[in-house]
C-alpha cells in the first residue's frame, strides 16, 4: 500500500515538469513582449539601442530552453517571479490562492454531505417524496446556469434584502474576521453549493440504486442483520466509491473552474486573478496560475487513486 | 405430534407485483410441505416463479409486490418442542421477527456466486457477520467459528482463506462461503436457488455432493431450485413441478419419475439428454413460448402447449386431484381422482 502511494505520488513530478514546459512554451508563443509592458511606446522607439541591452541583460535573448530553466530555478528556489505590473507572484497567489481554497473547501464539504445524504435518502425511500422533490431541484439546479443563480442571489439578497454584500472577500471596517469572512462567502458558498448538490444527488442517488439491487444486498439481508446496517455497511461504501471520485474531481474544477462566481461576486480568488491575467496578457501570472490548477488537479487524481485504493480491495490488491 | 414431521407448510400462497399501476400475479395458490431432513426439489422453466415462491417465503420480494397466503408456517424444533412461526401475519418483512428467522432458522443460498459476496469485506468478515448478529459472540470466537465451517466445506487452507477477498477466490470456492454465511447459524432449513447454475460441472458435483452430505449428516431440510432434472435424480425426496406460478404436479421423486402424470412434467423429462439417443435424433421441446403472465386466459395455462388439450381445460381454475397418497396433479385427465383442497 505505501509503495503504492509512492508510485502515484512520484509519477506527479515528472507530470507537473511536462506541464510546466508546455504551458511555458506556448505562453511565449504567443508573441508578447514583456519590454512593451516595461517601457512606454515612446521610449520604446526613441531608445531602440538601449532596449537591446535591456533584453540582453535580462535574457530575453537566450534559447527558450535555456530560459524556461532558468525560470524553473527560480521557482524551485521559491521565486515565482514578477507580473507585469510589478507586483510579486508569490505575494498575489499567498492572498488570493487562500481565498479560493476557503470557497472551495466550504462549498465542497457543504455539497458532499447535503448531496449525498438527499442522494442515500432517495435511494432507499426511492419514489417517496424527498426523492421526488429531489430530482425535481437535481434538474432545476443543473440547467440553470451558475452565474445566473448568482446573480439572482445577489438580487435578493444584496439588493432587494441588503442582508449579505455583493462583492470582495473583506470589508475594510470590519470588526470581527470570522462574520465578516461569513458575510461575505455566504452568497458564493451558496451559488457553488446549488449546482454541486444537484449534480452529486442524482449520481449518489443513482449509484445506490444500483448497489440495492445487487446479489450481495439480498446475501446481507439473508443474514437477518437490521436495515441500516444493510444499507450502511453493504450499501453505503460500495455506493460511495464513483461519487467520491466525481467529487474529488470537481476540486480542479472549484480551483480554477469557479472563474464565473468569482467574477459575478467580485471575489478575489485565483480564478479572477487568472482572467484578469489573461485578458491583460500578463504571462508570468497565467503561468503560475495554470501550474496551481494543474497541479490541483494532478493532487486531486491521486487522491482518487489513494481513495480507490482504500475502498477497494480489487484495487488495492491488484497492484 | 403431527406438525413435527414438517418443517415448512405453505398453503395458497399468493405474489402479484404492481407494474405499470396493474397488478401481474406471479405466484398462484402454491401449496407444498416439506418434511423435516428431506430435500424438496422445485423445477420448472425460467420464469415459472420458482424464485419468488422462495423469496416470498423469505420476504425477500421487495416493495413492488403483494404476498398473501393462506398460512406459511414455520415449525421450528427447539429441543424437543416445537415453536409455530407465521410468516404470513408479517407485515414489514425487514422486521425483527422475520429478521431473527433468517439465518439461525432459514436461509438462503444464491444462485451467483460471484455477485453474491460483497466485493470490499474479507470473506471471513462476511461470514462472522451473520453470527455476530444473531450469537453476540466476540469477534474471535466468531473467527474460530467460521474456521471450522471453512474445515467443514473444504475450503483449502482456512487460516489463510479467512482474510482473503471475494476476488481472490475461484467460483466454487466462492459458491462454498456462500453456503458458509447460510450455514454458519445452524438453519435448519436451507433454501437453494440454483445454486450450481453458475458452475461447471465438476464443481457443481462437489456443491451438491457437500449439501447432500449436510443434509445427512446434520438433518437439513432442503428445498433445492432447479432446471436440472438430472440433480432432482440424484437429490430430491419429493419434486414440485411448477408452471407460470401454479404447482401443476407435486410427489416422492418416484411418482414423478416412474408414474409422471402431468403433460408439462413429460414434456419436461422428454427434453432432458440422454447418452443412448441415436445419432440424428433430435432432443424434443415443448411447443411454443411461455405465456405472457400479464395476459394470461382462463383455464389451464398450459393448454395452448399441451398435446392432450381437451375443450374444458380452457375454463375456471383447474383444481389439484391427488392420484396416489401425496402425489397431486393439476390435470382434469384425472379428474376421476379425489379433488385437493
Amino acid at each position: 500500500m505505501i509503495k503504492f502511494i509512492l508510485k502515484k505520488l512520484l509519477m506527479i513530478i515528472p507530470m507537473l515538469l511536462i506541464i510546466s514546459f508546455v504551458v511555458y512554451y506556448g505562453l511565449q508563443m504567443t508573441g508578447i513582449d514583456p519590454i512593451n509592458f516595461m517601457v512606454s511606446p515612446e521610449t520604446l522607439s526613441a531608445n531602440a539601442d538601449n532596449i537591446d541591452v535591456l533584453r540582453e541583460s535580462l535574457g530575453l535573448n537566450d534559447p527558450l530552453i535555456v530560459q524556461y530553466f532558468r525560470w524553473l530555478g527560480n521557482c524551485l528556489q521559491g521565486d515565482l517571479g514578477y507580473s507585469f505590473d510589478g507586483s510579486s507572484i508569490s505575494d498575489i497567489i499567498s492572498v488570493r490562492l487562500p481565498y479560493t481554497f476557503e470557497l472551495a473547501g466550504y462549498s465542497l464539504i457543504l455539497s458532499a454531505v447535503i448531496g449525498i445524504g438527499i442522494g442515500i435518502i432517495s435511494a432507499i425511500r426511492q419514489n417517496g417524496i424527498v426523492d421526488y422533490t429531489g430530482r425535481v431541484l437535481a434538474v432545476l439546479g443543473q440547467a440553470v446556469p451558475q452565474f445566473l443563480v448568482g446573480i439572482v442571489l445577489i438580487q435578493i439578497f444584496s439588493i432587494k434584502l441588503g442582508i449579505f454584500p455583493s462583492a470582495n472577500r473583506v470589508s475594510p471596517d470590519a470588526k470581527n474576521a470570522f462574520v465578516d469572512g461569513f458575510m461575505h462567502m455566504f452568497l458564493p458558498v451558496l451559488t457553488l453549493t446549488i449546482g454541486m448538490v444537484a449534480v452529486l444527488m442524482r449520481y449518489a442517488r443513482n449509484t445506490m440504486l444500483d448497489v440495492l439491487n445487487s446479489d450481495y444486498i439480498k446475501t446481507a439481508r439473508s443474514k437477518g442483520i437490521p436495515e441500516w446496517k444493510v444499507y450502511i455497511k453493504h450499501g453505503f461504501r460500495n455506493a460511495m466509491k464513483p461519487v467520491l471520485v466525481i467529487l474529488m474531481f470537481r476540486i480542479p474544477m472549484l480551483v480554477g473552474g469557479s472563474v464565473v462566481i468569482e467574477s459575478v461576486f467580485s471575489y478575489p480568488g485565483i480564478g479572477m486573478t487568472m482572467t484578469n491575467a489573461i485578458t491583460s496578457g500578463d504571462y508570468p501570472v497565467v503561468l503560475i496560475t495554470t501550474l496551481i490548477i494543474a497541479a490541483t488537479m494532478l493532487i486531486c487524481s491521486f487522491m482518487v487513486d489513494v481513495i480507490n485504493a482504500l475502498l477497494d480491495p480489487r484495487v488495492r490488491l491488484g497492484e | 405430534m403431527k406438525n413435527n414431521d414438517y418443517i415448512l407448510e405453505v398453503k395458497n400462497l399468493c405474489t402479484s407485483f404492481v407494474s405499470d399501476k396493474k397488478e401481474i400475479r406471479i405466484v398462484k395458490d402454491v401449496s407444498f410441505n416439506v418434511k423435516r431432513a428431506t430435500t424438496l426439489a422445485v423445477v420448472g422453466e425460467s420464469g415459472c416463479g420458482k424464485s419468488v415462491t422462495m423469496n416470498s417465503i423469505m420476504r425477500f420480494t421487495g416493495k413492488t409486490s403483494r404476498v398473501t397466503a393462506d398460512y406459511i408456517k414455520y415449525n421450528a424444533r427447539k429441543n424437543d418442542s416445537i415453536n409455530e412461526y407465521r410468516l404470513e401475519n408479517i407485515k414489514n418483512p425487514n422486521c425483527r421477527e422475520m429478521r431473527a428467522l433468517r439465518g439461525p432458522e432459514m436461509s438462503m443460498v444464491f444462485q451467483d456466486p460471484m455477485s453474491s459476496l460483497n466485493p470490499v469485506y474479507k470473506v471471513g468478515d462476511q461470514v462472522a457477520e451473520g453470527l455476530i448478529e444473531h450469537t453476540g459472540m466476540s469477534k474471535k470466537e466468531a473467527r474460530e467459528k467460521v474456521l471450522e465451517m471453512f474445515r467443514k466445506l473444504g475450503i483449502p487452507d482456512p487460516e489463510k482463506r479467512i482474510d482473503c477477498y471475494p476476488h481472490q477466490f475461484s467460483g466454487g470456492m466462492k459458491q462454498r462461503v456462500v453456503i458458509s454465511i447460510a450455514m454458519i447459524c445452524n438453519p435448519e432449513l436451507i433454501i437453494c436457488d440454483e445454486p450450481t447454475t453458475a458452475l461447471d460441472v465438476t464443481i457443481q458435483a462437489q456443491i451438491m455432493e457437500l449439501l447432500k452430505s449436510l443434509q445427512i449428516n446434520e438433518g437439513k431440510s432442503i428445498i433445492l431450485i432447479t432446471h436440472n432434472m438430472g440433480l432432482v435424480a440424484e437429490q430430491a425426496d419429493e419434486v414440485c413441478v411448477m408452471y407460470m406460478g401454479r404447482v401443476v404436479e407435486f410427489g416422492s421423486r418416484e411418482d414423478i419419475f416412474d408414474h409422471t402424470s402431468h403433460p408439462y412434467t413429460r414434456a419436461l423429462l422428454k427434453s432432458v439428454p440422454v447418452l443412448d439417443m441415436k445419432d440424428g435424433e433430435r432432443l424434443a421441446t415443448i411447443p411454443g413460448i411461455t405465456p405472457n403472465p400479464a395476459q394470461l386466459k382462463e383455464g389451464c395455462e398450459f393448454a395452448d402447449r399441451c398435446p392432450d388439450c381437451k375443450e374444458q381445460c380452457r375454463k375456471g381454475t383447474i383444481p389439484m386431484f391427488e392420484i396416489s397418497a401425496g402425489h397431486k396433479v393439476r390435470c382434469l385427465e384425472y379428474n376421476t381422482f379425489p379433488e385437493v383442497k
